[in-house]
């Protein structure tokens, strides 16, 4: 956000090519009004040798205020938001020259980031939060006293299915109509990143039968039983929901019934062993992330994950959260 | 007959004691005049402070007022005390108000005048206690410069002071 002054250049310029002459301004959030006569005349009183009083007064001076246009705006802090969501930016626009202005308003998707839909909202009761019934699309302030402030929003939209960590930037531009030059311009840039969960996958195997370690590989005889080890962990910025893991890569072996264990340990003995029916029964439900459900239907596991999992719908995995769902298999 | 030429000849003298009387008046004359400070920044990078006649000023600019005065009688002015009232639309700009063998003296409303330190005003606390203040230069109403000496016949000298507009 910037502020730019009145800069005037005078004749003497002409003469100096390298002199800047300006005037000695600091312009206040309270400017006199443009078109106020400054007026001033001073008097004096005296007296003579005998003690008598004299009085005149001087000639009046005149200064008319001219018009000066100047415009500030807050610069809000970047915001994170979840996909599919709005992410609202509460702006206000401040005449601070002395004179009425019309401040046209405008944002766009900046360089070097996505190019997510911008749209600027009127802030209707001004208080500077975004109320539901807000919908009024604005592009000027209208005209606007001196020390009035327009309040609005710059709304960005975060499409569905953003990926966790994708960021745009949103370009404001407010240009008054005061002027031609740039003293009543200003403009203001926000990032604006999405917030999703994420989710990473870990899958391990060892020979149970050889009393093997867990790796990304295991040698393995006919009839020896293997043991898979699947990491599930939400790295994202929000909690992942509706988690359910499946796995069907199971050729040339076959599931060893009732062998599913799923908790938070890497060793798949300390984790709970789960009833691996296609049926809910009651009380199949998790009450911690580090849990789940499971069914082992045709060769293929499906494993409902997180906090309130059961045996048809997958659970919440909160930011963070991992949870471990092993398996066995006997090599046909 | 005698006494009608004393009459007339003391008439006439008469006359002549109060023409003299007139003459020997002062008469002090006021011109103000207003500038606006610049500053012009040299090819070097070094800035100085240029003050120019104006006509029309933006807010936060600074002008300088100066008041010149000159007696005009036959007769030395005393005590010559000139007063200007800070224009509406700016405030005084602190320690700029001066003059030769003047003395300056401020007020926040137009009769008291004081030194600057000794400007004060109060405000009512919430407990019903009045508190004082010294008065900010921003706040000041009139300006009043008394001259310590008087100025003789065709005396002249100036005063001075800045604001900032509005």
């Amino acid at each position: 956000m910037s502020r730019k002054n009145t800069i005037r250049f005078t004749g003497l310029m002409l003469l100096t090519a390298f002199v800047l002459i300006m005037p000695a301004t600091a312009v206040h959030a309270t400017g006199t009004p443009a078109g106020t006569s400054i007026t001033n005349q001073a008097s004096v009183a005296y007296e003579d040798a005998l003690n008598n009083n004299y009085s005149a007064n001087s000639n009046t001076v005149t200064t008319t205020v001219t018009a000066v246009y100047t415009v500030s705006v807050n610069a809000p802090v970047n915001q994170s938001g979840n996909s599919d969501t709005i992410v609202y930016y509460a702006y206000t626009v401040t005449n601070t020259g002395n004179d009425p202005n019309t401040f046209a308003l405008s944002a766009a998707s900046g360089a070097g980031g996505n190019s997510w839909t911008v749209t600027l909202i009127a802030d209707d009761d001004n208080d500077g939060n975004h109320d539901a019934g807000e919908v009024t699309v604005t592009a000027s302030t209208g005209s606007i006293a001196q020390d009035t402030a327009y309040k609005f929003f710059v709304a960005v939209t975060i499409p569905a299915d953003t990926a966790n960590g994708q960021t745009d930037n949103t370009d404001l531009t407010i240009t008054g109509s005061g002027d031609a030059g740039a003293g009543d311009d200003t403009s203001d840039s926000v990032t604006t990143t999405a917030q999703a969960p994420s989710l990473s996958i870990v899958k391990r195997v060892r020979n149970v039968t050889d009393a093997g370690a867990f790796g990304t590989t295991a040698n393995a005889d006919p009839n020896d039983t293997l043991e898979y080890r699947i990491e599930v962990t939400n790295s994202g910025t929000v909690g992942a929901t509706l988690v359910v893991l499946t796995d069907n890569d199971h050729a040339d072996t076959t599931y060893t019934a009732e062998s599913i264990r799923i908790g938070s340990s890497t060793t798949c003995a300390s984790n709970t062993a789960v009833d691996d029916d296609n049926t809910q029964e009651g009380g199949e439900t998790c009450a911690t992330d580090a849990c789940g459900q499971a069914k082992a239907v045709g060769g293929t596991i499906t494993a409902y994950l997180g906090n309130t999992a059961n045996e048809t719908t997958g659970g919440s995995l909160a930011v963070s959260s991992t949870v471990y769902v092993c398996f066995q298999v006997t090599v046909d | 007959m005698l006494v009608r030429m004393l009459v007339v000849v003391l008439s006439f003298v008469f006359c002549l004691s109060a023409f003299a009387a007139n003459d020997e008046k002062p008469a002090l004359a006021l011109k103000m005049s207003v500038e606006k400070k610049f500053v012009v920044k040299e090819e070097d990078g070094k800035t100085r402070v240029e003050w120019r006649p104006l006509e029309s000023s933006n807010p936060g600019d600074v002008l300088r007022y100066t008041i010149t005065y000159k007696n005009e009688g036959k007769a030395e002015a005393h005590r010559p005390n000139i007063v200007d009232p800070v224009p509406a639309g700016t405030t005084y700009i602190g320690n700029t108000a001066g003059g030769k063998e003047a003395e300056v003296t401020f007020s926040l409303e137009g009769k008291k005048f004081q030194t600057a330190p000794a400007l004060t005003y109060k405000v009512k606390q919430p407990d019903g206690t009045e508190k004082e203040f010294v008065a900010t230069p921003e706040m000041y109403t009139h300006i009043k410069w008394t001259l310590t000496q008087p100025v003789p016949p065709g005396g002249t000298g100036s005063v001075e002071f800045q604001v900032r507009v509005k």
